[in-house]
């Protein structure tokens, strides 16, 4: 694998594009975006594998897409802070909520996370990756990535909160 | 302090994150998407700008990319020679363009190239060709092995350089058609097939590749395809490539540097009998499975028992074909007799094999070993201190010496001239107690005198010598297998096998006995290893016996092709050396199977065991080379 040369890149493509695209589109909630983010993910990732071996590319390429993802999504809200039009429908309990817009408020709620905050999350909760693995993709102790994560939570737990009145935990 | 959880470890989330979580999680993600993101992706590998200075010549592995990227770069490439000005075969078609190409081939009188062959794991194997009109001389293994073919005559001699061997073959058509000849295959061609995937520089000359799916691969109908590299000036293919499809196969024929219409010699063609070489079998070993010899061991090939039991009143201990195949010299003892308390003195008797008339009978005392010359003149037996030279056709004895070592096993050299025998002294009390002690001797058969003597720790029960004489292989009951080089006596390597082992008859591998049983016990195991570096080849596993299992006796087919094994749990099992498939085992006899000897043309099969009966077994396809009688 460790090889100047690129046949293998057929096969890093097959077996990675799905996790990619998937990722992407998990962040993003967007086909068309996904589809552009993963596009510049590989990209990136082929231009560092011309460069020099690639350790991991489990790695490289979960943590470029969550990354790019990231930050996509907040080029594309570029007034971050949610509107009161972004409200979940008070009428009804939360976890009646269509999921769907719960899934639209989380995306965007993301956006106004701290970078490795989002991203810490979005590997731990959409990619189900475990503390080691998010601690070994991005190259931060394990308890850091603990601390992140509770944070992650905390912030979008009380978004969550001001725009739920009265729904506290 | 790394393994205790972390006070905000807790995975359950709070119940409206984890419902907005899952319904993200629940999105289906598109597959075309996907698809898209992947054909980009791999075309970031074919932009002609990144990959053509990177792309080496002649390395075909950069096609193996699948058909949308093969598309998509010759999409590109097409786009980079349009920019750079060649357009010299923009305005055809595949079609056109092969068409012309199988004509000229069609027109082209003789050709000669470079070929190697690959199969999986195994080295390749380099060559060269020659043909003209229908006829081909293939030189392989650094001209070891010949093939001339004359498709039009039907005929074909095959030559064995090294030991001046050559053997005549009537070839039918379907041999004919299996014969690897790339030219033939794109004489037969439809140029619709072709298909165009791109330009590659080839040793500094611009080439056009095409692709022919469904090519007739070493026999195996259409399971190929074929890559043809046409230089783009005279039209002519530079270089082909026949592989498996199948990458896993790892098979493929590659002819290179092919240089077309040059006037061969027509010596090259002759299928006359070159001087001094002689009429025999040639062994197609290292071309294993090449197309000659890929019918080899049809599945009804079986090990049926042809001309019966030759023998039934003494147990065959061992057994020597003569040079012709014509007789069987067996060493006969009594079932209880284990030396040195023989209850009856051990027999020596040959018979002629067509007709099962006894030719001569020796008593031999406790001779326990008898081995023979390869030209089939002399035998010789040893009986404690006594090594005794026999002639083999009257089994008289001719020369009889005494040694100072008690002896045992006993193997010729290849030329007949010198003897080894192994040294078997067990301890005061047998193999169980008292020291024990080893070696060879190495004596001139004509002066009867001692030339050199190895010393060993361990008694040796089983001396051979390999092919070309060079190596001597001897174990003890225990092991390990040593070979020694007869030339110096130096300890050349060991092998990790007990009691048997037996050399290939190429000369490259060793089959030993493995030291490692089955947890059960009751099925046998043979090593393979190169002699030239000890590795392992691979192994052959025996079906499971209904004893334990002991390997009496191993030894190869004389083309190479097969291994057998006899067990003392009563079973033969044949092997299939290239693929260690176990082709036949044998379990009708009840009693243990002591050895097997193959007949000098292969195709009998001779065993005997302690239930007394010498038996003659047919493989009636061991290769698909036609039987060539060594008269």
């Amino acid at each position: 694998m460790i090889d100047d040369e690129l046949p293998d890149w057929d096969r890093i493509v097959e077996r990675h594009a799905n996790r990619v695209f998937r990722v992407a589109q998990r962040i993003l909630g967007s086909i068309q975006d996904a589809e552009e983010v993963s596009q510049d993910v590989f990209t990136e990732a082929f231009q560092m594998h011309q460069r020099g071996p690639i350790q991991s590319w489990t790695g490289l390429l979960v943590r470029l897409a969550t990354l790019r993802s990231i930050d996509r999504l907040r080029r594309n809200r570029p007034t971050v802070g949610l509107r009161e039009s972004d409200r979940i429908s008070t009428t009804e309990p939360i976890e009646e909520a269509a999921a769907k817009e719960l899934a639209q408020w989380l995306r965007k709620a993301m956006a106004q996370l701290p970078d490795q905050q989002a991203t810490v999350f979005a590997m731990f909760q959409f990619e189900q990756l475990s503390r080691n693995e998010v601690s070994a993709t991005l190259g931060i102790s394990r308890e850091a990535v603990s601390t992140t994560l509770y944070k992650a939570r905390q912030r979008l737990l009380s978004q969550l909160t001001v725009f739920n009145r009265g729904a506290s935990k | 302090m790394n393994n205790q959880p972390h006070p905000h470890d807790f995975d359950n989330l709070e119940p409206p994150l984890d419902v907005a979580v899952q319904a993200i999680l629940a999105e289906p993600v598109s597959d075309e998407a996907v698809e898209r993101v992947k054909t980009r992706a791999k075309q970031l590998a074919t932009k002609p700008t990144l990959t053509l200075p990177r792309m080496r010549p002649s390395h075909w592995r950069e096609w193996k990319a699948s058909r949308s990227v093969l598309k998509s770069f010759a999409v590109a490439l097409a786009l980079l020679i349009a920019v750079t000005g060649v357009t010299l075969w923009l305005d055809r078609s595949a079609d056109r363009a092969f068409s012309q190409v199988i004509k000229k081939v069609k027109a082209a009188h003789s050709v000669r190239l470079l070929t190697a062959t690959r199969f999986g794991q195994q080295p390749e194997i380099d060559g060269q060709m020659y043909l003209e009109g229908n006829r081909l001389r293939w030189e392989q293994v650094r001209g070891l092995l010949v093939q001339v073919v004359d498709l039009d005559r039907k005929r074909a001699v095959f030559l064995d350089t090294q030991r001046k061997l050559a053997q005549e073959v009537d070839i039918d058509t379907e041999v004919a058609k299996a014969f690897a000849n790339p030219i033939d295959q794109l004489r037969r061609a439809q140029s619709s097939d072709a298909v165009s995937i791109g330009a590659e520089i080839l040793r500094g000359r611009r080439t056009l590749v095409y692709r022919l799916p469904q090519v007739d691969l070493l026999g195996m109908k259409g399971s190929g395809e074929m890559l043809v590299w046409v230089d783009a000036e005279s039209e002519l293919p530079a270089q082909i490539v026949i592989r498996d499809t199948d990458p896993k196969a790892e098979t493929e024929i590659r002819f290179d540097q092919l240089v077309w219409n040059e006037p061969l010699d027509a010596q090259l063609f002759a299928l006359s009998i070159p001087n001094g070489f002689q009429v025999g079998t040639v062994v197609a070993t290292p071309h294993r499975r090449e197309p000659q010899t890929t019918e080899a061991l049809t599945p009804n090939s079986a090990l049926a028992l042809a001309d019966g039991v030759l023998s039934n009143e003494r147990v065959p201990a061992h057994i020597i074909w003569d040079s012709t195949g014509k007789t069987i010299t067996a060493l006969l003892r009594d079932p209880e007799s284990v030396p040195p308390l023989e209850r009856r003195p051990n027999e020596l008797r040959q018979w002629e094999v067509a007709t099962g008339k006894v030719q001569w009978s020796e008593t031999i005392g406790g001779a326990g070993c008898v081995a023979g010359t390869a030209n089939g003149d002399a035998l010789a037996t040893v009986i404690g201190f006594e090594v005794q030279l026999r002639s083999a056709s009257s089994g008289k004895v001719t020369r009889r010496w005494v040694t100072d070592k008690p002896l045992s096993p006993l193997v010729f050299s290849p030329d007949g001239k010198t003897l080894a025998a192994g040294i078997t002294q067990w301890g005061p009390f047998g193999g169980s107690g008292g020291k024990q002690s080893g070696g060879v001797q190495f004596w001139d058969v004509e002066r009867a005198s001692l030339i050199r003597s190895i010393p060993d720790d361990k008694p040796v029960t089983f001396v051979r010598y390999s092919g070309n004489g060079k190596y001597l292989a001897t174990s003890s009951n225990e092991g390990p297998v040593k070979l020694w080089d007869v030339a110096t006596g130096e300890l050349v390597r060991l092998f990790p096998g007990v009691s048997q082992a037996a050399f290939s008859p190429d000369g490259e591998t060793i089959a030993c006995q493995s030291a490692v049983v089955s947890a059960d016990k009751f099925s046998g195991k043979v090593d393979l290893y190169r002699l030239r570096d000890g590795s392992l080849v691979r192994s052959f596993v025996s079906a499971k016996g209904t004893a334990a299992s002991w390997l009496s006796y191993i030894t190869f087919s004389p083309d190479g092709h097969l291994l057998a094994a006899t067990d003392w749990n009563g079973t033969v099992t044949l092997w299939d050396v290239a693929t260690g498939e176990r082709k036949q085992t044998n379990m009708d006899q009840r009693a243990g199977v002591l050895t097997a000897a193959f007949a000098p043309n292969g195709a009998t099969l001779a065993t005997g065991s302690e239930d007394q009966i010498l038996r003659l077994w047919k493989i009636s396809a061991d290769s698909i080379l036609p039987a060539v009688e060594t008269k």
